[in-house]
């Protein structure tokens, strides 16, 4: 054999260098992200701006001014399923695993190279949205710091809330393996299973993903919320269980 | 080397892939013939574990390829399926593959070069011609140097300079005792590049043989042009042999070797002004195969599958 030959065999290392290569190599992702992370920091500063003129007796300057969230958990949700869809759709899911038949290596790779991706942009979008946010809020002092009691914990809850859609949106890129059912199953988890379980009962509206998450970036604990801990909990477990069902549709049968 | 034994696999109701047991051997190019629809593609992708077979197995380069330590640099393939994302440079798209088998990432600008490609590498794939993307498959598949190829259609959008290039880079790989496979629908194109066919049609091996064996008739057809037209039809008559007089000076004889029509022409004293037998071409001995096969039902195994093993 020649001297491709004299390396060892492809590890998981290799494979997310490969992962990492694909998403990073595309302008339309670079776009995306771009445009993406500004408009949610635009968002933000825009709601903190009006929240500024606002008296209101349960105001939260954390949440004011990480508003631009909620467009950027689609956008973030949608790059999660892209890993995978793409791959399918442009048919080079095969060359893909002809690199790496180990599966669930391939899938590993992908989950952390996308993982990585989306908590990177999220750090920024969330860091920024809470700067600029809280400049917006300072003529009307309703800003807090980021050394206040709480504000720290709520930025990284606002983080983890980010890259937990992403981690959706990838399990059911994986689950569905095409982009338009990954797309509709991401927007109905997010948008319209509140509504169901909201017309259902005020009590089981509050447990959607996307209800969780504004008690995992509040700073003031909302009453009509579950509590932290449970909030956390349960969505780690809608997280969980799109991995696993992606995970399960992925590994073993035909490609 | 690809082993395959009893490989079985339906969709519903339809057998795909039915009991098919073969051998490729390195040092030369193997066709896997067959019409459209016929297992072809399925095959292959069991042989490379993307799909996964009901029953049997495929064992390459002595183990199941899901079990291979570095795939990519033992088995080179070719799919259906193009190899790379539209959005990406033909460059990028070699290195990501290169990356994810760690195959050294020198070899891109050699298979760039190699596959003529070299003056396109910064050139976004999605505005490849189907030739080029053809090119880029082999490609990708040649990347990590590997021992056995595997290629699926690879003929598929090539003009004619392409399939002549094509036809000699399988023959060179071949001969440096690389194992080749080739699957196809289009026979005439491949032709003098295959030492060894597996014919498959309805999910089942018909033919598994030497190509010659294919191609060499029993029955050649031999014309010979001669002012003594009637004389010759008459004694392949009554030679055993069938004749038939297509023009008044052009005779075609079957069912008789050039031989028996040779010493058939000494004894009746018949002038010969040129006499050439037709060799079946590959095309010719598929269609007759494929009619046996409907005549004679799936169950038929080739007579040349049980010589040759």
């Amino acid at each position: 054999m020649t001297q491709a030959a004299i390396d060892n065999a492809p590890r998981l290392r290799d494979a997310a260098y490969a992962e990492y290569l694909k998403v990073a190599g595309l302008r339309s992702v670079r776009c995306t992200t771009a445009v993406t992370v500004v408009l949610a920091i635009g968002v933000s500063i825009l709601i903190s701006k009006a929240d500024a003129g606002r008296s209101n007796t349960s105001f939260d300057a954390v949440t004011s001014s990480l508003a631009g969230i909620i467009p950027a958990q689609l956008a973030i949700a949608l790059l999660g399923s892209w890993t995978v869809t793409s791959e399918y759709t442009s048919g080079t899911i095969y060359s893909s695993l002809l690199a790496q038949p180990v599966r669930i290596r391939l899938l590993g790779a992908k989950l952390l190279v996308m993982t990585a991706a989306t908590v990177v942009i999220s750090l920024v979008l969330v860091g920024a949205s809470f700067a600029f946010g809280q400049i917006a809020l300072a003529p009307s002092g309703l800003s807090v710091g980021i050394g206040q009691p709480g504000v720290l914990r709520a930025l990284f809850g606002a983080v983890a809330y980010l890259a937990g859609w992403g981690l959706l949106g990838f399990g059911s890129g994986a689950l569905l393996r095409r982009t338009a059912p990954a797309v509709a199953a991401v927007v109905m988890l997010m948008f319209v299973l509140p509504v169901i379980l909201s017309s259902v009962s005020f009590q089981a509206g509050r447990y959607a993903p996307s209800a969780l998450g504004f008690e995992m970036f509040a700073l003031v604990h909302s009453a009509v919320l579950p509590s932290l801990p449970v909030a956390c909990s349960l969505f780690s477990v809608y997280v969980m269980a799109a991995l696993v069902l992606g995970a399960a549709r992925f590994i073993p049968g035909d490609a | 080397m690809i082993e395959v034994t009893g490989l079985a696999k339906r969709y519903g109701a339809h057998r795909a892939v039915d009991d098919v047991s073969f051998t490729v051997s390195p040092g030369h190019v193997t066709g896997f013939l067959g019409p459209n629809g016929a297992g072809k593609s399925t095959t292959l992708r069991m042989i490379l574990g993307l799909d996964v077979p009901d029953r049997g197995r495929a064992i390459i380069c002595g183990v199941p390829y899901r079990t291979l330590d570095a795939p990519t640099r033992r088995v080179g393939a070719l799919l259906d399926a193009p190899a790379a994302h539209p959005g990406r440079t033909a460059r990028a798209s070699l290195r990501i593959l290169a990356a994810a088998g760690r195959i050294c990432p020198r070899r891109v600008p050699e298979v760039l070069e190699q596959t003529g490609l070299a003056h396109v590498a910064n050139q976004h794939v999605g505005g490849f011609s189907t030739g080029m993307r053809a090119r880029l498959g082999v490609a990708a598949a040649l990347l990590g140097d590997p021992e056995v190829l595997i290629l699926d259609e690879p003929t598929n959008g090539l003009d004619p300079e392409g399939i002549a290039w094509m036809c000699t880079l399988l023959s060179d790989l071949a001969a440096g005792g690389r194992t080749v496979f080739v699957s196809s629908h289009l026979l005439g194109e491949l032709e003098r590049t295959l030492e060894h066919v597996v014919v498959i049609a309805k999910g089942r091996i018909v033919a598994d043989c030497p190509i010659n064996d294919l191609t060499h008739d029993d029955e050649p057809e031999i014309r010979v042009l001669t002012p003594d037209a009637a004389a010759l039809t008459a004694a392949v008559h009554s030679a055993g042999g069938r004749a038939e007089q297509v023009a008044e000076d052009e005779v075609r004889a079957t069912g008789l070797s050039r031989r028996e029509v040779a010493e058939l022409v000494n004894t009746h004293g018949v002038r010969v002004l040129e006499m050439t037998s037709r060799r079946s071409s590959l095309q010719d001995a598929f269609l007759k195969l494929m009619a046996r096969d409907a005549q004679h039902g799936p169950d038929r195994i080739d007579r040349c599958s049980e010589e040759s093993r």
